[in-house]
């Protein structure tokens, strides 16, 4: 794996790591030193293992290019100035509203619990890994700062996401990497989206890390353990994230449970599962994808104008929002077809997954068309970069052939 | 040695970010600033068991949650409380009607303030 890749990856599974700790101490009533040694613990422990780089000849690897530097830091510069152009201050509605506000609790040893209470117009049983994270850094800042560490992480996981990609392939094909990587920094939606302090941005890094990390088993088995832990990290972050986890390992379960790496599967799980567990001991409110399910729900299934819905603002989203998406899409769908191959496992998985979010809406208990308007869009933003990971894997392998040159012609 | 060149330049663009973002946003104060001011000064007179409501319904939501999201993780939702004092919100055009409505219901005002959108009125039963 590249240097640049095991970085993001570190520091995801850092932040993470974090997040369980800090609510494994809250829950324990330990306080709060516990969980600073506990974290600068975890940070050396991560080092030692994601950091040294164990593919088989990694020192004849290719070295990167200025060029691809050059373009990495435009991109960069561009990524930047776009999302401090649309930055707020405390983020959008749902950042004040949900997930820096469930932070605030988080902030407090005495009063935590009372983020359960609010089980009439708040989100009580949404997942902690964000605010998690957000309250352990608030805890050791001044009070004047607290605004910066959630646009922190914000912009954190706005720049590794294309950066993951782009460092996976530029010393493969550095013109797709480049393209993925400016397709990210000129996507206003992706932007927007990624600092308004929402969870939806980290949980598409995570399930795109782990993509990446089953991308590089053969190298490590840690790399597997990685993998498990980023995946439990994203049914940690966000309640969606239970579905993304579930058909991501049952895509790769012939890694996940294979002889080899089951033990490794295990070890990452631990942490986020045992973390998830304890949460939802404490919420006094089902899982709201759960809580959907009535009486009603077959007669939602057998209603066609649902999908209409659903489908209508899909395309509407697609055309709004992800422009260059559905294109680079349909050339995906060309070189499979002109190559006979069927799309990848990833690509596969990436498309079960929206299905399956597109579902949601299918036997949803809110209002249909509000539910769409609301949230839509942003889990298709949650499959964005997973997809164009997909796509650029296989747009990788293009290069012109070079023509043999016929024996007689090559000069004696 | 290039590759690591890579991690730093991802860091030098989250630290140049935050700069960024910290100067912009520093000495400005958005609305949940605003509130976080008023709530700060009423406070002193805000107990426990004190509810927020608020008048005129468009705005009614993001005013709600403005204040929620100040006053966690005390707030709690309304049926949970026995209140003794209650804080009104309302826009400046109902001010006058409203603190009528509270007089002819005999309720002692602890404090008032009025900043340039909205009339704050934290009145007490007793």
């Amino acid at each position: 794996m590249e240097t640049g890749s095991r970085y993001i990856i570190y520091t995801l599974l850092y932040l993470g790591g974090i997040s369980c700790l800090y609510f494994l101490c809250l829950f324990t009533g330990l306080p709060l030193f516990v969980s600073v040694i506990l974290a600068a613990v975890l940070c050396w422990f991560l080092y030692r293992q994601v950091i040294p780089d164990n593919m088989p000849g990694a020192f004849d690897r290719k070295n990167t290019s200025w060029l691809a530097l050059g373009l990495l830091t435009l991109g960069l510069g561009i990524l930047t100035t776009n999302a401090l152009n649309v930055a707020q201050k405390h983020g959008e509605w749902d950042a004040w509203a949900i997930w820096n506000y469930h932070a605030r609790f988080l902030l407090s040893p005495e009063h935590w619990r009372n983020l359960f209470l609010n089980t009439e117009n708040d989100h009580a049983d949404y997942p902690l890994c964000l605010p998690a994270a957000n309250a352990f850094f608030w805890r050791l800042t001044p009070a004047t700062l607290h605004y910066i560490i959630p646009f922190v992480l914000a912009i954190f996981t706005t720049i590794a996401t294309p950066v993951l990609i782009f460092t996976e392939i530029y010393k493969k094909h550095l013109l797709v990497a480049t393209l993925a990587l400016f397709l990210f920094a000129y996507n206003a939606f992706f932007i927007q989206i990624g600092v308004t302090q929402y969870s939806d941005s980290l949980l598409s890094l995570l399930l795109l890390a782990a993509m990446v990390c089953l991308d590089h088993a053969h190298e490590h088995k840690k790399y597997v353990a990685f993998a498990a832990a980023l995946l439990g990290l994203c049914i940690w972050t966000k309640n969606e994230g239970a579905i993304v986890a579930g058909i991501c390992t049952l895509f790769y379960a012939n890694i996940f449970f294979s002889r080899r790496y089951w033990k490794m599967t295990l070890m990452g799980w631990a942490l986020p599962a045992l973390t998830w567990l304890l949460f939802r001991s404490c919420v006094l409110t089902p899982n709201d994808l759960i809580a959907g399910l009535g009486n009603d729900t077959w007669q939602k299934i057998n209603t066609p104008v649902r999908y209409t819905m659903i489908r209508e603002q899909f395309r509407y989203n697609l055309i709004d929002d992800f422009p260059y998406l559905k294109n680079a899409f349909y050339v995906y769908l060309i070189i499979c077809l002109l190559r006979r191959k069927l799309p990848g496992k990833q690509m596969l998985m990436v498309c079960t997954c929206l299905i399956a979010y597109m579902l949601i809406y299918v036997v949803t208990k809110q209002d249909l068309q509000w539910h769409l308007f609301t949230s839509q869009n942003r889990l298709m933003l949650q499959m964005m970069a997973p997809m164009i990971y997909a796509m650029c894997m296989r747009f990788k392998d293009l290069r012109p052939k070079r023509v043999e040159m016929p024996m007689w012609t090559k000069p004696e | 040695m290039r590759d690591k060149i890579v991690p730093l330049l991802m860091l030098v663009a989250i630290v140049v970010a935050t700069i960024l973002f910290y100067n912009k946003w520093q000495h400005k104060p958005d609305g949940l600033d605003r509130m976080a001011a008023v709530l700060e000064r009423a406070s002193g007179a805000m107990g426990n068991t004190s509810r927020i409501s608020f008048q005129n319904y468009p705005i009614v939501n993001e005013l709600h949650f403005q204040a929620r999201y100040v006053m966690a993780p005390r707030y709690l939702p309304f049926h949970k409380y026995t209140y003794d004092t209650t804080l009104t919100i309302t826009p400046l055009q109902f001010k006058d009607s409203i603190r009528n409505v509270l007089a002819v219901a005999h309720r002692t005002t602890l404090w008032q303030y009025t900043d340039t959108s909205f009339d704050y009125l934290l009145t007490s039963a007793h």
